[in-house]
């Protein structure tokens, strides 16, 4: 048994899912809908977006592209952002939502640096270029990847847990580095300047808006669903030690 | 067209086929959950 005083003492014991995460869950089937609405209009609207003079249709990448990237800053500020709560808490489920945000961030940017090197082989000539903000984000993905790794192959715990926290907070510092580093290098840096309003040509506004928008209600419907099944597996694990241990169960219940 | 193709299909791919594994995973927890098998049996 845990030793109550000590604060810091390795609870190895799962714990039931929170009445957050149960009323979140309830969101899933609509958003799921809203989701599968918004694709239809997102994929009617690039289609029928202008073809750009200079790029020619590869500049249609810009609607999944830069909306993938603000997803992976999203899921990250989100693992940053659960970690602090959860150091500050120790509410396991903000432990379970950074797992959530990192893994769905994750996946945003590996698919950020798939498109991002598709557009450039068609501009540049290169799939890729040791450009500062190209090796700042593939540093920023090494980071979060780690971040996984690190949660796959420890056994969890309340130490593992405050170490991913820390960890995760930590990462966060990359990101707005990652977002101004075009700033920093001026005209040294290839990668095209951060969008700014009035920046797109005309026609082009409304796809760009709607593959934000489509973007971002997919990422909190897979970080909703990722944290549901977190839940889920914690409450297996419940009831596991509890068919192990029945005498431990109804001391906990 | 192709390079466009790619990328656009790269990203539906995998967030979709990430969403169908979320989505069966959660499906066998909560037929475990509940006792039952992980998925429906065949009519004898």
């Amino acid at each position: 048994m845990n030793d109550p005083a000590d604060p810091f003492a390795h609870d190895a014991t799962p714990r039931r899912s929170s009445a957050l995460e149960q009323r979140l869950g309830r969101f899933i089937a609509p958003l799921g809908w809203l989701l599968a609405a918004l694709c239809v209009v997102y994929a009617w609207s690039v289609v029928e977006a202008p073809i750009d003079r200079t790029q020619g249709v590869i500049q249609k990448i810009l609607y999944v592209h830069p909306p993938l990237a603000y997803g992976a800053y999203l899921g990250f500020v989100v693992t940053g952002v659960a970690g602090l709560i959860y150091l500050w808490l120790r509410r396991e489920e903000f432990d379970r939502l950074a797992i959530a945000g990192a893994e769905v961030g994750v996946i945003f940017c590996t698919l950020m640096l798939i498109t991002g090197p598709i557009w450039a082989k068609g501009t540049w000539g290169r799939y890729w270029s040791w450009d500062a903000r190209l090796t700042l984000t593939l540093l920023l993905w090494f980071v979060y990847l780690a971040y996984l790794l690190l949660r796959s192959f420890s056994t969890g715990g309340e130490r593992t847990a405050r170490f991913a926290a820390v960890y995760g907070v930590l990462g966060v510092i990359l990101i707005p580095l990652n977002y101004f580093i075009i700033e920093i290098f001026g005209s040294r840096s290839m990668h095209p300047e951060n969008l700014e309003r009035g920046s797109l040509g005309d026609g082009m506004g409304w796809p760009f808006l709607l593959g934000n928008l489509t973007l971002f209600v997919a990422f909190v419907y897979l970080v909703t669903l990722r944290w549901q099944l977190e839940e889920l597996r914690a409450e297996e694990a419940f009831r596991l030690a509890g068919e192990a241990d029945p005498m431990n169960e109804s001391a906990l219940r | 067209m192709t390079y466009l193709v790619a990328a656009y299909g790269v990203t539906i791919a995998t967030l979709v086929g990430y969403a169908i594994q979320l989505l069966r995973a959660r499906r066998k927890l909560r037929a475990a959950a509940r006792g039952l098998p992980p998925t429906r049996l065949p009519k004898a």
